[in-house]
């Protein structure tokens, strides 16, 4: 035979507020010992008186009392929060993005695109970098080595027919 | 009224607003019967339920979804309550030692036949408000938790923001508290 519980046991056992094993325990216990399960019966009772006199008691919301909590609610003043998200509604953004989207129109027009660069002719590209390479002795590939020379300009113009000589100053 | 200031106006905004409306609607009531248990009188209970939806509209964000609105808002209405009554008295009302020290009926066990059985019979409503009254504000608020709205110990100290033993031994010296007190009034014919 186990021993009596404790009144606490029993209240914590009518709350559903044991550990299983415990539980148990107790349930074997009130089986069989008639004290402890008048003991038991008895918080029992008093539970149910307390539920029993609430219902019996249970009273209405009082008429008043909704609108008087509107009443000061409506006399708030809204958070910061809430009067930044009222702000940006939805309504509000529509019209918003189109004007970004107008804005962003102009200022970046449509020639700026990728596709529709502006080209370089091949000489003026080669004339201007390979002035800076040998004046930019920082540059990753300097193109001192790819300096043009009067030669160079004598080849790309031969089948013209030009002649050399016509860029060297006469003596 | 308790614990709410007011600013200057502005129209709430529509989600606070059927969120308010929603509460109110169905858990008024409930919330207003909860606050009369605690404090006992019909006035402080409608001051408390007021300010308890007001502090829903304000704080409605904070709510978790999926969660017992009850106990969120029986935290609120619980935290209202602590802080007006130290308002009112400069400190809460005897906080209860957090002991486990266990009860028992030691040589005093005379419960195979229950004195106050009839007496509970006959005597609902008023003689359980006066009843409560006697105990602690910490002791009243355990017991509707426990045995009237019949919350579990970890959802009351959720409630109440206290540990499971705390709440465990608040209930243990409530009832006992309350054993006492039905058996002298049965005896006496008053409570």
């Amino acid at each position: 035979m186990t021993h009596h519980s404790t009144t606490d046991e029993l209240i914590d056992y009518l709350h559903g507020e044991l550990a299983p094993a415990e539980d148990a325990r107790i349930h074997a216990h009130l089986l069989v010992c008639e004290t402890c399960r008048a003991a038991y019966e008895a918080e029992a009772r008093l539970g149910e008186w307390l539920r029993g006199s609430a219902r019996a008691d249970e009273r209405e919301l009082p008429a008043l009392l909704k609108a008087h909590v509107w009443e000061t609610v409506r006399a708030q003043r809204p958070s910061l929060g809430e009067r930044l998200r009222a702000a940006l509604r939805p309504a509000l953004l529509l019209p918003a993005g189109v004007a970004l989207a107008a804005v962003a129109f102009v200022v970046y027009p449509a020639g700026h695109a990728p596709g529709s660069a502006p080209t370089v002719a091949a000489s003026y590209y080669l004339d201007e970098h390979a002035a800076e390479g040998q004046e930019n002795p920082l540059a990753d590939h300097p193109i001192t080595a790819t300096v043009i020379t009067a030669s160079d300009t004598s080849s790309e113009a031969a089948p013209d027919g030009d002649d050399p000589g016509d860029h060297v100053a006469g003596p | 009224m308790m614990g709410v200031s007011r600013e200057p106006a502005g129209p709430p905004s529509e989600e606070a607003a059927a969120f308010l409306e929603r509460a109110i609607e169905q858990y008024g009531k409930a919330v207003y019967n909860f606050a009369f248990r605690l404090t006992g009188n019909e006035a402080d209970a409608r001051d408390l339920t007021q300010d308890a939806f007001i502090r829903v509209y304000r704080a409605w964000r904070s709510f978790v979804p999926g969660t017992s609105f009850l106990s969120w808002v029986y935290r609120i209405v619980t935290n209202l309550y602590r802080d007006e009554l130290r308002r009112k008295k400069g400190r809460f009302l005897e906080e209860l030692p957090e002991d486990s020290a266990r009860q028992d009926y030691g040589g005093e066990r005379p419960l195979a036949v229950d004195p106050i059985e009839d007496y509970m019979a006959g005597q609902l409503g008023g003689p359980m408000q006066k009843a409560l009254e006697h105990l602690s504000p910490d002791q009243r608020q355990v017991i509707v938790l426990a045995d009237i709205e019949e919350y579990s110990y970890q959802e009351i100290a959720d409630i109440m923001g206290c540990s499971i033993g705390t709440v465990r031994s608040r209930l243990h010296r409530a009832r006992a508290l309350l054993r006492r007190l039905v058996m002298r009034a049965q005896a006496r014919n008053e409570l």
